[in-house]
């Protein structure tokens, strides 16, 4: 499907009338130079199959997938090999067929740069398929929506990872006012997004207008950046009339999933509550393409764009199978080998360096970015208190105390500090003259505080147990004592009694059943 | 492996410094026009000796002094203390306040960024305090029969040669103090040979010069508008209240602020991060509060500028403001801002 209808609406003025929807604005941000021009005009490529797929077991936010298939096992692409052992989880599928060569540990993007637990593929070429159960979208029922998206294993595609079918059925409990289809790639580098909006508009519109339906909004927007007029010009040529397409400026973090809310709506989400407790429902733009074949065609999620830029020889958008190696990726677009260069996954606001380039492609992968960095050598030189970055804080924190508190692990007052409202945009570290480290001082809190969280709760749930054990200890003897007692009077009991007993039990269940037959 | 971002676009503490420099030439200049070339003297002096200290304080911390120095903020703090004495003050008073402003004022605290009260006016106000006669005396512009070159300027401060005799005296701000004291009304001062246009001769076009750079400190975004502009404000308002009160006791707006270190202070000295409010509403509540108390202590102080002591005043409060005034949450509700996002300590 990639590269197939790419679309050809001009930017002309039949799109005026789009951006008539009033904008709000988030505080901080910074407009950054997007990087994106060499690549977001070339139509995106498809990769040959890689010699193996990786599928880590865990690509999401919630518990870990459980593999289905064991070593040795034939599959089609399409087919689950792993499934999810709860609600807040994922699925896992065979991007195409193939032999399952390893269940094991292997390395993956992860800042720890620890292995984790993946299914090995390796491909035999021939792409078999046992074809899913096409639907027509115009009848699909909102409950078969639902069943969709959760066989399809779908997270979101932004890079949060968050379980697409929990948000979904979340909206639909709740009331939506606003679905938001989020294009607004505000990273630098970054324009997969952008690929899939210009390539396939109208599957994108399909998607919005199924989960418009499954969640009975009240009204769907397609957020992109206003540096992507094609990719607005071909959204509103698919959108017609019941879904707006609106641009945002482009100031990072736009595209946050709660900057964006302000930004279109002018709601803001509380702290430690989700969207939907404003009535908003945000999907990233790929997330609702993956939702629109899920339901149509019976498709899983095995495939999605991601954006290979940087300081390489044949930089551009690629439509790759989860589990490819980065490695096969790299090999590609002419990034091999790397040599000095730095390989991050994600932009350079909030990536995650590769430590291992065997690491596979997952789905909350969205760029490879490859660079030419001057390491920086120097240590970053005392706080000045400048206060560049609560100017910059795109969720009003005071970063520069919230770093005293950090960097002494006076983990109390960072939280009074909102240490758990940080968002990890890196604004602050970008704009700090002494270079301090900001987000990764917040990080190492974070997982601290964490730390302690989970220890007092594993020592609270110690406690919880001995005292339990004490009472039914201490228990334990009176309780003997009394059967005693209650035996010696059974003794006394004569038979009339006892028939008088179990009738009254019987009548008083029979008169509870009754009402439950009628029914 | 440090993590994201792996972009970064801040200019550095260095450029920083070496703009606030730049943006003092168009004064210097001036000084070097009206007054001849002590300031320059005076600024030789007060940077090797800022240098020294900062080196010799950074050695006893055991600390890379390289990387340290290279961010030129003791040539700043330098450059502001020696702006703020008469240039032809003998040289241990530069030598001096510019040590107590280095060792004091910055690394007793624990140096570059800890420091509670901004060094260059520790500085100054312990010179003021110790040599208050000699610092009063400053070079009238409009008297100067001979203009002192390199070679006078250098002998006058090292060794007192009296060339500038007879032609130093109180500046503008002093001399309408005293002779308020004395009970004379505006209207009578009005026509002593002390003013230029609306404040000092000299002194205003100087004035000029520093908000001349301090726009172009604006204009580079070294600076952001609201600390000078709460400071002019408070300022300007302060002083229009007193002269619309009576107009016979206090002059106005304009006099107060193109007198004296007005301009220095809104655009160099209440700018300083470190030791100034950082959060956007404190930082006008600094630079107002520094106003109102600069003007304060010109009209009832002992001192005729109040500068220099409105902002270490100030300083003392800034842990405060910022904890009063941190910015609102993303989230929380407007209205209870100010209870809700305040730390509890």
């Amino acid at each position: 499907m990639a590269g197939a209808g790419v679309c050809r609406a001009g930017t002309s003025s039949q799109f005026a009338r789009m951006n008539a929807r009033r904008l709000f604005t988030f505080p901080g941000g910074i407009a950054l130079a997007a990087n994106k021009s060499a690549i977001r005009d070339r139509p995106s490529r498809r990769l040959p199959l890689p010699d193996r797929l990786v599928l880590p077991l865990r690509q999401h936010v919630g518990v870990a997938a459980c593999p289905v298939v064991r070593v040795g096992l034939r599959v089609t692409r399409g087919e689950l090999i792993a499934d999810t052992p709860g609600y807040v989880g994922m699925r896992l599928h065979a991007p195409t067929s193939g032999t399952i060569t390893a269940i094991g540990e292997f390395p993956v993007i992860h800042p720890s740069g620890l292995p984790a637990p993946a299914i090995v593929l390796t491909p035999d070429g021939l792409d078999e398929t046992a074809a899913g159960v096409p639907a027509d979208p115009a009848v699909v029922s909102v409950a078969g929506i639902f069943e969709r998206i959760a066989a399809a294993g779908i997270v979101g595609l932004g890079g949060a990872g968050f379980p697409a079918h929990v948000k979904v059925q979340e909206g639909a409990t709740q009331h939506v006012d606003t679905l938001i289809v989020n294009a607004v790639e505000c990273e630098p580098y970054i324009c997969c997004d952008e690929r899939v909006a210009r390539e396939a508009a109208d599957e994108i519109v399909g998607g919005a207008a199924l989960l418009a339906r499954a969640v009975n909004a009240r009204e769907c927007v397609i957020a992109v950046e206003d540096d992507m007029p094609k990719a607005r010009a071909c959204l509103a040529q698919a959108a017609g009339e019941a879904i707006a397409v609106v641009s945002v400026p482009a100031i990072y973090p736009a595209g946050g999933e709660k900057q964006l809310i302000t930004v279109l709506t002018g709601k803001e989400v509380p702290s430690g509550l989700l969207p939907i407790h404003v009535g908003v429902a945000v999907l990233n733009v790929q997330t609702v393409r993956a939702i629109y074949h899920a339901v149509t065609a019976g498709e899983p999620l095995t495939e999605r764009m991601v954006t290979v830029a940087g300081d390489i020889a044949d930089a551009g958008n690629f439509q790759i199978l989860i589990g490819t190696p980065v490695r096969h990726v790299l090999e590609h677009a002419g990034a091999l080998p790397l040599g000095r260069r730095s390989l991050v996954s994600g932009g350079p606001m909030m990536g995650t360096r590769v430590a291992d380039i065997e690491a596979p492609v997952t789905k909350t992968v969205n760029c490879l970015l490859v660079r030419d960095e001057v390491p920086v050598t120097a240590a970053p030189l005392p706080c000045i208190r400048c206060g560049d970055c609560i100017a910059v804080c795109p969720v009003g924190l005071n970063p520069q105390q919230l770093f005293e508190s950090a960097r002494t692990a006076d983990f109390d007052t960072a939280q009074d500090y909102h240490l758990f409202d940080c968002i990890d945009c890196g604004c602050c570290a970008y704009v700090c003259p002494s270079r301090i480290p900001l987000v990764q001082h917040y990080r190492h809190a974070k997982s601290a505080i964490e730390a302690l969280d989970r220890d007092r709760l594993e020592a609270d749930e110690a406690r919880a147990n001995y005292l339990a054990r004490s009472r039914r200890l201490a228990t334990r003897d009176a309780v003997s004592t009394e059967r005693v007692v209650a035996l010696a009077d059974l003794d006394e009991l004569d038979d009339e009694r006892i028939k008088r007993e179990l009738d009254a039990v019987l009548s008083r269940t029979r008169s509870k059943r009754e009402p439950d037959n009628e029914a | 492996m440090p993590s994201s971002p792996y972009a970064h676009g801040a200019r550095p503490v260095a450029w920083i410094m070496r703009q606030v420099v730049f943006a003092l030439v168009p004064a210097v200049l001036l000084y070097v026009y009206l007054f001849g070339f002590g300031v320059l003297v005076q600024l030789t002096l007060g940077i090797a000796t800022a240098i020294s200290c900062e080196a010799a304080a950074l050695k006893m911390r055991g600390l890379a002094w390289r990387e340290t120095l290279g961010d030129s903020s003791v040539i700043v703090l330098a450059c502001l203390l020696a702006l703020a004495l008469p240039p032809y003050a003998p040289w241990p008073i530069v030598v001096l306040g510019t040590a107590v402003a280095v060792l004091l004022g910055k690394h007793a605290f624990g140096g570059l960024g800890h420091n509670v009260f901004n060094p260059a006016m520790v500085g100054t106000v312990f010179v003021l305090l110790c040599f208050p006669l000699t610092l009063s005396e400053w070079p009238q512009a409009a008297k100067l029969t001979h203009y002192p070159g390199p070679l006078d300027s250098l002998a006058a401060i090292l060794w007192q040669a009296p060339v500038l005799d007879g032609v130093t005296g109180a500046t503008v701000l002093d001399h309408v103090k005293t002779e308020a004291a004395l009970l004379r009304m505006m209207s009578e001062i009005d026509s002593d040979s002390v003013f230029g246009v609306v404040a000092g001769p000299g002194w205003e076009w100087i004035n000029v010069a520093y908000l001349l750079g301090g726009i172009w400190l604006l204009w580079r975004r070294v600076i952001t508008w609201r600390l000078p502009l709460a400071f002019l404000t408070g300022v300007a308002v302060t002083a229009l209240a007193g002269h619309i009160a009576d107009p016979e006791l206090h002059r106005g707006a304009l006099f107060h602020l193109f007198a004296g270190g007005a301009m220095l202070a809104a655009f160099f000295i209440v700018t300083d991060p470190v030791s100034s409010a950082t959060t956007p509403r404190g930082m006008l509540i600094f630079g107002a509060g520094a106003g109102v108390l600069t003007l304060v202590m010109r009209e009832w102080g002992t001192y005729p500028d109040g500068v220099a002591f409105a902002v270490v005043t100030m300083n003392a409060f800034s842990p405060l403001i910022d904890r009063l005034t941190q910015p609102r949450l993303y989230g929380q509700a407007r209205t209870t801002d100010d209870t809700d996002s305040t730390p509890d300590r």
